[in-house]
């Protein structure tokens, strides 16, 4: 049995419905991220895990309990927040102390529970400080500690890095994935940024407009996105329309070009439109044509980004694909107006579903 | 000097002589009880006065029931509507702005309708009865300054994520406002307790129709019926007002955890 199991969650204010038919299952230690653009119902799910909002439909089970209707203060879950929500009255050890003070814990044991919270997340001389006098990282550090110092059954965090600058980011990402491992605590992470998304989790869902667009591991959402959406979300990619020239060998034709997807379609027919996502990185600049999935393009503009430079070019009069080169293929740049040979496997090709919903996670 | 310095310095002089002319004359006036000498005797005799204590203290005692209660009143509900009705906001700041414009007498001539005599519940018939009507309608006139006072506290703070994230740690609504609400509005508190205790000590309408020996009517009856000694009283509630002020100004920029 899943230590959390979201089932068919729904929520709606008013007219407008925030979440549609969410579920979910998490392993115990396990960190999801729960990632899709602003507006798309991720948050929503996270509160209402937290208990700061009321499913209109569904559930949430948490380790066998279902605690869709309690309060959030009986939940035993641990919250970040963006806005770090430090207590301005209190300091770093204050702060800590808080949920443990509230438990009705002993002085000695708030104590010991503190001086350990403040090693794990190494401001063990910050502790008579005020959350005024710390700077935008150390106070994420301390609204961490303080949300696991109660040994909480989930760790919740709403977009926690998004309010600090790149460098102290990254750096706090790492030590976010250290301490959930070391603790061994499930987490559901709430993001916008892919990067961090793919960096922290053993899962993630992607959302869109309050649905479930794809879940699974940040490897299969990157490389076999199942979804228009997914695919230009997560990452760049080319997003083909193409017609079917030949079902049983997966043959498409991209305008009047024919490529070999080698994927078998026995459920469409010759003639029927499918979508394929391309990553830019998976095209390479051929010298010479002639070879499989070979296609003459001509160059619009080329972007150079330090470690890649990106090409925008066009296939066929009016098909726009980006290519990426890097390394060595990186050197010799064509410029603009260059018509040159693409090339890409086709295993590279991925075929996209139309939209579908009510994705369930196992 | 530039010629703008000098216009501020103009503007700034102009003001003080507006203010301190006035105060000058009130305390030169009132140290000229004794003929052909300047002496404290009417201060001597306004701190004599056994009313004076009586009313004062009176006074200063529902100063402090009215800060009580305004605050038990007014913090909860407008933390309750920040939370959970924020579209009222601006109907119940519109409600509580209603005791500056409706005229004290006509509030304490209801009172005396609803709770006079001849009604339902006759408080005006006891001293106690009158005493928490006074207390009531003191509240009532503190509405606006409390309110305002606390709103601008709330709006200071991330009221609804501190919220949560205390009620994510295990704690009760009570505990959130007292251990998270509370100390965080405290300089706010503080200054609409401080307006609050500066209005009380100085009201007239309400204590004068209800019957209560306060300091306001005192003043009134000093100042009818004496020359030098209303001079005196009268810097003595200056400085009693000023006092508070400085109080306000003092809490006012402590910041939590400086």
């Amino acid at each position: 049995m899943s230590f959390l199991t979201l089932q068919g969650l729904r929520k709606s204010f008013g007219a407008s419905v925030a979440v549609q038919d969410f579920s979910l299952e998490a392993e115990r230690g396990e960190f999801i991220s729960l990632l899709g653009p602003s507006g798309c119902g991720k948050t929503t799910v996270l509160r209402m895990i937290a208990g700061f909002e009321a499913p209109s439909a569904g559930r949430v089970v948490i380790d066998g309990e279902d605690v869709t209707h309690l309060p959030s203060r009986a939940r035993r879950i641990g919250m970040v927040f963006q806005s770090y929500a430090l207590f301005p009255n209190l300091t770093v050890e204050g702060n800590i102390a808080f949920g443990l003070k509230v438990a009705g814990m002993a002085k000695d044991a708030i104590a010991e529970r503190v001086k350990e919270m403040l090693a794990l997340i190494g401001l063990p001389q910050l502790a008579g400080r005020f959350p005024s006098e710390l700077s935008g990282g150390q106070q994420q550090r301390v609204a961490l500690a303080r949300a696991v110092a109660i040994r909480p059954r989930i760790l919740l965090l709403d977009e926690p890095l998004s309010a600090l600058d790149a460098k102290i980011r990254v750096s706090l990402r790492e030590d976010l994935r250290a301490i959930q491992r070391e603790l061994g605590i499930t987490a559901i992470f709430v993001t916008h940024d892919q990067e961090e998304a793919l960096a922290l989790s053993h899962r993630v869902v992607v959302m869109s407009e309050g649905w479930v667009e794809q879940v699974g591991t940040p490897a299969e959402v990157y490389r076999t996105p199942r979804t228009p959406f997914v695919a230009t979300f997560v990452g760049t990619a080319n997003v083909l329309p193409c017609r079917i020239v030949d079902a049983v060998s997966g043959r498409v034709a991209l305008g009047s070009v024919e490529i070999d997807a080698a994927h078998a379609l026995p459920e469409r027919k010759v003639g029927d439109t499918v979508v394929l996502a391309l990553r830019p990185e998976a095209i390479s600049i051929l010298p010479f044509d002639g070879a499989t999935n070979s296609i003459a393009a001509v160059v619009r503009d080329v972007t150079f980004l330090g470690p890649v430079a990106r090409l925008r070019l066009v296939i066929d009069g009016d098909v726009a694909v980006t290519v990426d080169l890097h390394g060595e293929a990186a050197r010799a740049l064509p410029d603009a107006g260059a018509r040159v040979v693409l090339w890409f496997r086709p295993e590279s090709l991925q075929f996209l579903d139309r939209r579908e919903h009510n994705l369930e996670a196992g | 000097m530039k010629a703008g310095k000098l216009w501020r310095r103009i503007v700034l002089a102009v003001m003080a002589l507006y203010v301190l002319v006035p105060l000058v004359g009130v305390a030169e006036f009132a140290l000229r009880m004794r003929r052909g000498v300047y002496s404290f005797d009417a201060f001597v005799e306004v701190f004599g006065d056994d009313r004076f204590q009586e009313t004062f203290l009176y006074s200063c005692g529902m100063a402090l029931v009215t800060v009580v209660i305004g605050v038990v009143l007014i913090v909860p509900a407008a933390y309750a509507v920040r939370l959970h009705a924020p579209r009222l906001r601006s109907f119940v700041e519109f409600v509580t702005l209603l005791p500056l414009v409706v005229p004290a007498i006509v509030i304490v001539f209801g009172y005396l309708r609803l709770y006079g005599s001849d009604s339902f519940l006759p408080l005006t018939d006891t001293d106690t009865g009158a005493d928490a009507l006074l207390a009531f309608g003191y509240v009532t006139l503190s509405l606006p300054y409390i309110y305002r006072s606390v709103d601008a506290g709330l709006t200071s703070m991330d009221v609804r994520t501190l919220t949560e994230a205390a009620e994510s740690l295990g704690a009760r609504p009570l505990t959130v406002m007292l251990r998270v609400v509370l100390p965080n509005i405290r300089t706010s508190v503080l200054s609409g307790a401080f307006l609050t205790a500066a209005i009380v000590l100085g009201e007239f309408t309400f204590a004068s129709l209800l019957d209560r020996p306060a300091f306001g009517p005192y003043m009134q009856l000093l100042g009818a019926n004496r020359a030098y000694e209303p001079a005196a009283l009268s810097l003595v509630a200056f400085a009693l007002t000023w006092g508070l002020m400085a109080l306000i100004g003092a809490f006012g920029g402590r910041r939590p955890g400086s």
